[in-house]
This record gives C-alpha cells, sequence and structure tokens, in this order.
C-alpha cells in the first residue's frame, strides 16, 4: 500500500473490515499507512499524543496470521484505532493531556483498551486532550499539553474539547475510530465541531476503570467514528459489566437493528426555538433542513421543553465536588502551577473551597432533574436539537470572549442546555453530522433514556442513509 | 432559576464551556486575557458562590436524597 488510496482513510469499520477479509490488503499494510498518516498529519491539528507504531505493527502481524488461519473476531479484528489520552495504556505515557503528568506511566491497559485489543482492534495511538479534561473550567484552546487543538475543516478554528485528538483524529482520515471521553460535552462537541458522529453512552455501561477521573458521577466513554453503525460496533465491544467500576451499570450493549422500532412507532421532543432563534444565524438553515429530514423520517414530533433547572450551575458544582477531591493533593502542591491554562488552575483551587452542603444541595437537585426526565420520557421516545448553537470558534479566541458584548437571548430556553442536562441524567446521546455552515459542519443530537443506545443508533442510521454529510471529508484531508 | 434576556460575559463564556451557548463570539482581536493569579481566583470563586447561589433557588423536598447511593 505504498500509494493508499485516500478513501481507505474514510472508510466505515465496515468496508475496512470487508476489504481487510476480502485481501484487497493486509492488516499490517493498513496498520501501517494508518501509523504513517497519523505520524505525519496528526501534529498538524495537534491531535496526536503518541503514536503507538511498533506495538501496533506487532498486533497487525497477529491479526494478518489469525485471518490466514481463519480464525475471525467480529467487524473491529484489524482496524486502527485512536484512544483520548485519558486512557492507560501500560508502559506507555498517559499524560491527560496535561505538563504535569507528562511523565506518568501505568502497569496495565484501561478496561476498555483491553475489551478493544481483544476484538483485534489495533491501537496505533494516544490522541491529544485538553488538559485534566478541563475540569478547571478552561478558557484557552491552548490548554493542552500538545497546544490547542486544531479543526481538520479549518486549522484557524478549534477542534473543540476535551475529546480534541479524537475529533480531530477521525475527521482527518488518522484512525479508523477513536475513543473519547464526556464529563459533560467532551464527546459531543468535538464531533460537533469536527463533523464526525460521535455517541455518549448512558452513565455506567461503559467501564471508566484506567481512565482519569475527573466526575465519579458523570464520567463516560464513549466512541467516535464516521457513522452511527460504527459507533455500535464499537460501543458493543467496549460496553458491559466491570466489577472494578463502582459506577458500573453491570448491563452489556448488544447492537440489534432488527429490534429498532419503526419512525412511525417515535415521538420525538424537540424545541422549535433551538432551530429558529438559539443558533448562529449562518447555521439556521442547515438545522432546520436537518429537522425537516428528521421529520420525513415517519417519526412524530412533539413541541417541549426542558424542565427550568440551573444545569450548568449543577454541572459545575458536581465537578467541582468530585473533581476537588480527586485532584486535592495535586492542587495543593506546586504541580498545580505547571497547567498551561491560568483560568484552570485558579478554577482547581477555587474546588477546595466548595463546602459539602453546596455539593449535596446539588446532587440533591440532580435527583429532581432525573425524575423530570423521566417524566419527561412518558410522552417521548427521544428528544433531538442541534448538537451546538455555534460552529468551532476560532483557536485564539478565549472561551469567555475576551469582553465580547452581551446579546439578547430569546424567551423560550428550548432544549438548548440539553449536554449538562443530559450528562446530569446519564442519558445517552448521539451527535449526527447535518450540515455546514460557513464551510465548517453543523450536527444534531438524539438523546434517549437510559440504555436506549439501539433506538438512537437505529434513528441515526436511517438519518445517515437519507444524507451524506457523515461521508464529507475537510477539505484538506 | 433561568432569566431570559440578557446574557454577561462570564455567564456566556460558562455556558460556551458547558454546551449550552447559543451565539458565535465576534472575532477575537488578541490572545487569551492575562490576568493576575489572584484575580482568577478570585473569580473563579465567585463564579462557584454564584453557582451556589443558583442552585439554592430550586425548591427542594428534605425527603430527596442525592443522586448516588452508598452500595453495602
Amino acid at each position: 500500500m505504498a500509494d493508499t488510496p485516500s478513501d481507505v482513510f474514510f472508510s466505515t469499520i465496515g468496508e475496512l473490515s470487508t476489504r481487510l477479509r476480502a485481501k484487497e490488503f493486509s492488516c499490517l499494510e493498513l496498520t501501517r499507512a494508518f501509523c504513517d498518516r497519523l505520524e505525519r498529519t496528526g501534529p498538524r491539528y495537534n491531535a496526536l499524543a503518541l503514536s503507538l507504531r511498533e506495538q501496533a505493527l506487532r498486533q497487525a502481524r497477529d491479526v494478518d496470521g489469525e485471518l490466514k488461519r481463519g480464525r475471525t473476531r467480529g467487524p473491529l479484528q484489524g482496524i486502527p484505532f485512536g484512544a483520548k489520552d485519558l486512557l492507560a495504556v501500560k508502559k506507555h505515557p498517559t499524560t491527560w493531556g496535561a505538563r504535569p503528568f507528562a511523565g506518568q506511566v501505568f502497569d496495565r491497559d484501561a478496561h476498555v483498551i483491553e475489551k478493544l485489543t481483544a476484538t483485534g482492534a489495533i491501537l496505533i495511538g494516544k490522541l491529544s486532550m485538553i488538559e485534566l479534561a478541563g475540569g478547571g473550567d478552561y478558557r484557552s484552546a491552548a490548554a493542552s499539553l500538545t497546544g490547542p487543538g486544531l479543526n481538520p475543516w479549518d486549522r484557524t478554528r478549534r477542534s473543540g474539547g476535551s475529546s480534541s485528538g479524537s475529533g480531530a483524529a477521525v475527521a482527518a482520515g488518522l484512525v479508523g475510530f477513536a475513543l473519547g471521553s464526556e464529563t459533560s460535552g467532551s464527546i459531543l462537541t468535538p464531533s460537533a465541531f469536527c463533523g464526525i458522529t460521535g455517541l455518549r453512552p448512558t452513565y455506567g455501561l461503559v467501564s471508566r476503570r484506567g481512565a482519569m477521573a475527573l466526575s465519579w458521577t458523570l464520567d463516560k466513554i464513549g466512541p467516535m467514528c464516521r457513522s452511527a453503525e460504527d459507533c455500535a460496533l464499537v460501543l458493543q465491544s467496549i460496553a458491559g459489566a466491570d466489577p472494578e467500576d463502582p459506577g458500573s451499570a453491570g448491563r452489556s450493549f448488544n447492537y440489534a437493528p432488527q429490534f429498532v422500532r419503526k419512525p412511525s412507532e417515535l415521538t420525538i421532543g424537540y424545541a422549535p426555538v433551538d432551530f429558529e432563534a438559539w443558533p448562529a444565524a449562518e447555521m439556521r438553515p442547515g438545522l432546520q433542513a436537518a429537522l425537516a429530514g428528521i421529520k420525513s423520517l415517519g417519526v412524530r414530533l412533539k413541541e417541549i421543553e426542558l424542565p427550568p433547572f440551573p444545569y450548568g450551575a449543577l454541572v459545575g458544582t458536581i465537578i467541582a465536588g468530585e473533581a476537588g477531591s480527586i485532584f486535592e493533593d495535586f492542587i495543593r502542591s506546586e504541580r498545580v502551577e505547571q497547567l498551561a491554562d491560568k483560568t484552570q488552575i485558579a478554577g482547581l483551587k477555587a474546588m477546595l473551597d466548595l463546602p459539602a452542603t453546596d455539593y449535596l444541595r446539588a446532587m440533591r437537585v440532580r435527583t429532581l432533574v432525573q425524575q423530570a426526565f423521566r417524566d419527561l420520557f412518558v410522552d417521548c421516545d427521544m428528544l433531538l436539537t442541534p448538537a451546538r448553537m455555534e460552529v468551532a470558534p476560532k483557536v485564539n479566541e478565549p472561551l469567555d470572549g475576551g469582553g465580547t458584548p452581551v446579546f439578547a437571548a430569546p424567551r423560550s430556553q428550548g432544549l438548548r442546555e440539553l449536554i449538562p442536562a443530559g450528562n446530569l441524567a446519564g442519558l445517552p446521546a448521539l451527535s449526527l453530522p447535518c450540515g455546514s455552515a460557513n464551510q465548517l459542519p453543523i450536527a444534531i443530537s438524539l438523546v434517549g433514556r437510559p440504555f436506549y443506545e439501539n433506538q438512537l443508533i437505529g434513528l441515526g442510521k436511517l438519518f445517515q442513509s437519507q444524507t451524506d454529510w457523515h461521508k464529507r471529508r475537510p477539505p484538506e484531508a | 432559576m433561568h432569566t431570559p434576556g440578557k446574557i454577561g460575559r462570564r455567564t456566556f463564556g460558562k455556558e460556551l464551556a458547558a454546551g449550552t451557548a447559543a451565539l458565535v463570539l465576534s472575532e477575537a482581536d488578541g490572545q487569551v486575557p492575562q490576568s493576575s493569579a489572584d484575580a482568577d481566583l478570585r473569580a473563579a470563586r465567585q463564579s462557584r458562590e454564584q453557582d451556589s447561589r443558583e442552585i439554592a433557588q430550586v425548591p427542594l423536598p428534605r425527603s430527596i436524597e442525592p443522586a448516588f447511593r452508598f452500595k453495602a
């Protein structure tokens, strides 16, 4: 594969698997081609934390041997992938995207890495991330050991955090798929900004053992891929009970498209204001077309609004309480000053001042949020909203706007706080590319009740059978 | 809990980080604002306190337990 056709790098897992089995190329050839591309192009987007070429090529030779002997292990066998650098890979640095942890090495793979390795998937690299997953309320895109995550669609724009490298690497065709993690938005945001399909699983469905803990009650690990079906294949491999993760729900996930309900049997909650007023003006035509596209599948749409809770404040307080405890020794040490983002340093220090009563009050209000979502899902099967209300921001733009003027907000809140709200309730979400605005990707997200992944993926797959936004490539790639 | 209307700069930044902000900010003129560590810490503490004040406004029956359980 000296001159690998570029379509290989943008193939779905199913396509790559078929071509491997048809012996169009060997696993070793495929892995070497992806490693070359990841090492050559990854730094262009600050997406690569660490190449794992040597162990990947060894594993690829093993897979070729298995395929030769007719031993098949499923669709992920032989597929090169990347993992966010908060996941432990034994004997290699796991930096959590942060300079103070640059030399950190674990002696055991994270649970999800073990699971994927067992399916024959080939880990070719660790992917960049916002330092400590941005838990300290970062502001700058440069809040990362590897520099600002750049968007393959426009390198003056952010790839989104905190799974910034995972988003960019999938979008630029540097890996077959990637793993990301989400505490509140870190899979959905880079997926939306980079034009890929990302799945945030139900809390507890995927073990976090071996992943950096930011918030015990909010952290999730999930796939970032080229299609909804790819997300299903990866989720199927990484989900499952794990006694070593106290948050494990003890459930597995079996992708079963035959059990997906017909669209005509589905009621989807949405808010018109989310498509007409809250998004940036240039995004509205694409988002409204996507809404019409979902409707044309035959679903019933029902207008709803999120119950009025201070979702952002709740997420911030819960992260502060839990991350403050997790990182207390680090925060009290001088090493915290080595972080790249000064705002994040201050945010981490301020966590130590949070009264226990404030944390517990937030967790009690969270119980009300969960009850409110249970009520919401009596009348709706899933919720639909733009994945983000803005396109990827400029890299040099601080998240607090640096003195940007205020703007008048619509009166209805719609579902615009569904990212923090859905994370508080532990709900699964699927981000689907649905258009572009100013040559940048835009996306919708579907959110379901807990353990509703099969239905979300089913509808996502149907939507992607009618559109080609998930197949589009960045101009440079 | 959320009053529609004007959104301030800091709130907007927090919402953007949390995935809830609505509009793209105007082009940045410069780099990340440099400020002293003390000012950053003061701002972070104020932000935490503001969050707590917002949460305190939610009516909360005494019988409601936190959204986690100790498992024996």
